[in-house]
């Protein structure tokens, strides 16, 4: 469901998979020892076959966090499931991640 | 939409306000008022519309003006002062007056747009001094009403220096960015029609197996969604966040035609622990940030929301914001500073807000009814009368083959067709009640002046007739009204005199009877003396003095050119012009207009006219080789013509039907056609004015759908037809004007008529 990788002082997760309220309560428990880290984080949305907003809210928790410690959140790679969910719920412009609405295609190329 | 048309919607929406204010005022005045505070803020916000509309495209002489009629409508609005007879007067004349402006400002943009027919001098607001004089006093004495009230908005509207309407037309010319900016944006504004939905979801909603995702998916299949906002700001910090709790709340701009009940269902399961509020399209501003101010979101939510709803600019919200921050001491919301503010706000937002108002008002009529373009409904009207025309023509054509299957079902699709023509007949018509209602206004102006009392009692306000009829109905009714308050009407002294109340009564009615419509003027005045009626006659030379005359002819006098019954000429009527006019009018509307009247008790003036003027059930006649139609509803039955019981008297032919003197006309010898009848004759029995007369044909052919069209100019001056229509085959036939010949029969071409006629018996 999520896995970390990091570089540097970026930690990059991935989320992989259906990410729906009965994923929301494991990735707020492996999210919440990072709230605490000093780090940029960004988050790969590529794998997300499925989302919700139970989700949703915690990614916008996240993003609320480290914007207002002046760290940075970027969500990356969106999956259309992401975007759709994102687009529903008028949330594109208000994580301000570029949004690549170009096809799953191109983006299983840059995988 | 372009400035121009912009600046035309303005217009006609400031009429429309103009009317309403008008017919409110009324009310006020004759005490027909349901609901004091309402109809006052439905006047305010007339006058409040057009001068805040007025701002937007630089029309500053109405913004001057409706300024000062605005802020005491607002006193008045606010109980500050009372609502004076005087008062209603002088907010009708400072309505007159705006009217009065609107006009000049039209007349001027229109002489814009046509530069060759008017130099520069005259596109420019063409008040005569006569009317600013007028629209300065009345300013003086709305400020007076105003208890010297500092008033220190322009108050006058002489003082510019750049006239108004140079710098509206230089915006015309170059629009600068701003002003297309505004117009492009009120546009938006007014087609902002939409619900306004705010939902906060209950924490235990993921708990309770609900996503409020799959709410605003399945919203989306009611309507479309414009416009969201996910409201985050209740999302706590991490080490307070619980993942299975929700947090989320919408904003949701909904277009949907779905009923409220139908947008609440959506949310139904979610109502018990969380918060949903919706507002249908085109609220008040004030129902926006009264939903706004209960929520317990931030200042920066509300402008954000309000902005979205197009109702607010940024500079509009910035300043709002910085009005909160100086008032310091107490807190605030944001909601009540700008409805306390409102009136520094823009005009565009004080638009909007009245827009929105208005256009609720309208709704549940609008939501019934849809605007079609004239053009096209005459369109309609006109192939519909093709296709009548058509479908009798393969009904004559279907008889003459014979075949009864064929028959039949042409007969069924003839049902049909007078279905859809008299369904699509029925588009057009409109109820009488508008045209009617504006009289209230004349009645009170001219019952003033008179020093009259008089009431105006409207029935049958919803009855329906054709459109156009409507609007050639206007002018003889102004006639019928304004002499009926002159010379019907006595004064309250003498009304008191004769017991009958001092309070007179003009009663305008209408109601349908037998394929006609008939409207009603009457009054409860002092009637027409008969005698004196003649004896006017007399002296004008109308009749000779040993004329005898029937009492029905002596009050039909009245409608001879000339004739006028007062001796003193007012400025209302009694001109002597007018009657005749009236009968001229209604007559070209192939209508007619009867008479009734009692001597001290009152007159009634009955015009009835056709519902339509497009088509007639009409019957077909011929006489040799040509055809002629006859109104139906004038032919009374038809019978074979016995020369054997002809007889003459007074040099005209009748025939005695039933005991009763029937005169004839011999259609082949009025026209002048050619040949001779073969065979026998018939002769249709035909009444109008009340009169019978025989038509003398060869062939009856029998009923005919008939698609009038006029006559050309070439036939405008031939007596005794009133149009024509193309049959199922092509050729023409002529529509007879009935009455017209029924009156030369009595009047002038009795002598022609039976010249023709010793003729053509003898030819019998």
């Amino acid at each position: 469901m999520l896995s970390i990788e990091r570089i540097g002082s970026e930690c990059r997760m991935t989320l992989v998979g259906d990410m729906t309220i009965y994923q929301a309560q494991a990735l707020y428990d492996e999210l919440a020892p990072l709230f605490e880290e000093d780090n940029d984080f960004s988050i790969d949305l590529a794998q997300v076959s499925k989302i919700d907003s139970s989700i949703v809210q915690i990614l916008m928790m996240a993003h609320q966090h480290w914007a207002a410690n002046g760290q940075r959140f970027n969500l990356l790679n969106h999956s259309e499931a992401v975007i759709d969910a994102l687009e529903t719920m008028g949330l594109v412009a208000w994580f301000r991640d570029p949004l690549l609405i170009s096809s799953q295609r191109e983006q299983e190329v840059s995988d | 939409m372009s400035m121009e048309a912009a600046l035309q919607t303005y217009f006609s929406e400031a009429h429309e306000l103009l009317e309403q204010m008008e017919r409110l005022l009324l009310q006020f005045e004759n005490g027909q008022v349901s609901d004091e505070a309402e109809d006052l803020n439905a006047i305010f916000r007339a006058a409040h519309t057009i001068k805040g509309s007025a701002g937007m495209f630089g029309l500053d002489t109405i913004v001057d003006f409706t300024h000062v009629v605005e802020n005491l409508l607002d006193k008045l609005r606010s109980g500050g002062i009372g609502l004076t007879p005087q008062l209603i007067t002088l907010l009708l004349h400072s309505h007159d007056h705006i009217a009065l402006l609107l006009d000049a400002v039209e007349r001027s943009t229109q002489a814009e747009h046509n530069p060759g027919v008017n130099d520069d001098n005259n596109a420019t607001v063409d008040l005569s001094q006569q009317a600013r004089q007028q629209g300065d006093n009345l300013i003086q004495d709305l400020l007076q009403c105003l208890n010297g009230e500092a008033v220190k908005a322009k108050a006058t509207t002489t003082k510019q220096s750049e006239h108004p309407m140079s710098r509206f037309a230089s915006q015309l010319a170059e629009p600068t960015q701003p002003v297309a900016d505004l117009v492009e944006r009120l546009a938006a504004d007014v087609e902002n029609d939409f619900w306004h939905i705010l939902v906060r979801f209950g924490e235990n909603s993921y708990r309770d197996g609900m996503d409020p995702l799959s709410f605003i998916q399945f919203l989306g299949t009611l309507g479309r969604v414009a416009h969201i906002v996910t409201l985050g700001d209740n999302l706590p910090s991490f080490d307070s966040f619980e993942a299975e709790s929700c947090y989320l709340g919408f904003e949701i701009q909904l277009s949907s035609k779905a009923s409220k009940q139908k947008i609440e269902d959506v949310f139904e399961f979610m109502r018990e622990d969380g918060f949903l509020r919706i507002l249908p399209p085109n609220s008040a501003l004030g129902d926006y940030l009264e939903m706004i101010d209960t929520m317990p979101e931030v200042d920066l939510y509300l402008g954000e929301i309000l902005i979205e709803c197009g109702a607010l600019t940024s500079t509009e919200l910035a300043s709002a914001l910085r009005l909160q921050a100086q008032t310091d001491g107490e807190w605030n919301p944001l909601g009540e500073i700008l409805i306390a503010q409102d009136m520094r706000l823009s005009p565009l937002l004080q638009a909007v807000l009245q827009k929105q108002t208005q256009t609720r008002e309208n709704l549940v009529r609008e939501q019934t009814s849809i605007r079609v373009d004239a053009d096209k409904l005459d369109t309609l009207i006109n192939l519909v009368g093709e296709l009548v025309t058509a479908g009798a023509g393969t009904i004559m054509q279907a008889e003459a083959l014979g075949n009864s299957q064929m028959i039949e079902s042409v007969a069924i699709l003839n049902s049909l067709l007078e279905e859809v023509r008299d369904t699509a007949l029925k588009l057009r018509m409109v109820p009488i009640g508008a045209t009617f209602s504006k009289f209230q206004r004349v009645v009170r102006d001219t019952a003033n002046d008179l020093s009259k009392e008089v009431e105006l009692v409207i029935k049958g306000a919803d009855t329906e007739l054709d459109k156009s009829v409507v609007e050639k109905i206007g002018d003889p009714l102004m006639h019928l009204v304004r002499n009926a308050l002159d010379h019907g009407i006595e004064s309250p002294q003498t009304r008191i005199a004769q017991g009958k109340p001092a309070q007179g009564q003009l009663t305008l009615n209408a109601f349908h009877d037998s394929g006609n419509i008939v409207i009603e003027v009457s009054d409860d005045g002092k009637g027409l003396d008969p005698e004196m009626l003649r004896q006017k006659a007399i002296e004008k030379g109308l009749i000779g003095e040993d004329t005898v005359l029937s009492k029905d002819e002596l009050l039909n006098l009245i409608f001879e050119p000339g004739f006028s019954t007062t001796d003193s000429i007012s400025n209302l009527s009694g001109r002597g012009v007018g009657m005749d006019v009236v009968k001229r009018n209604i007559t070209e509307l192939r209508g007619r207009i009867e008479m009734n009247s009692k001597l001290g008790a009152g007159t009634t003036l009955r015009i009835i006219l056709p519902l339509t003027l497009a088509i007639i059930d009409g019957f077909l006649i011929s006489v040799g080789k040509d055809s002629f139609v006859v109104p139906l509803d004038l032919v009374q039955e038809c019978v074979e013509l016995d020369s054997r019981y002809l007889r003459l008297e007074n040099n005209v032919p009748y025939i005695n039907l039933r005991n009763e003197v029937l005169p004839l006309i011999n259609l082949r010898r009025h026209f002048g056609l050619r040949g001779q009848s073969s065979g026998r004759q018939n002769v249709v029995v035909v009444k109008a004015n009340g009169q019978m007369c025989g038509l003398v044909v060869d062939k009856l052919l029998g009923e005919f759908q008939t698609v009038i069209k006029p006559l050309g100019r070439v036939f405008e001056r031939v007596g005794g037809l009133s149009g024509s229509t193309i049959l199922g085959n092509g050729a023409v036939a002529l529509i007879l004007d009935v009455q017209g010949l029924v009156k030369g029969l009595t009047i002038n071409s009795v002598p022609l008529i039976e010249k023709k006629f010793l003729i053509q018996t003898e030819g019998v």
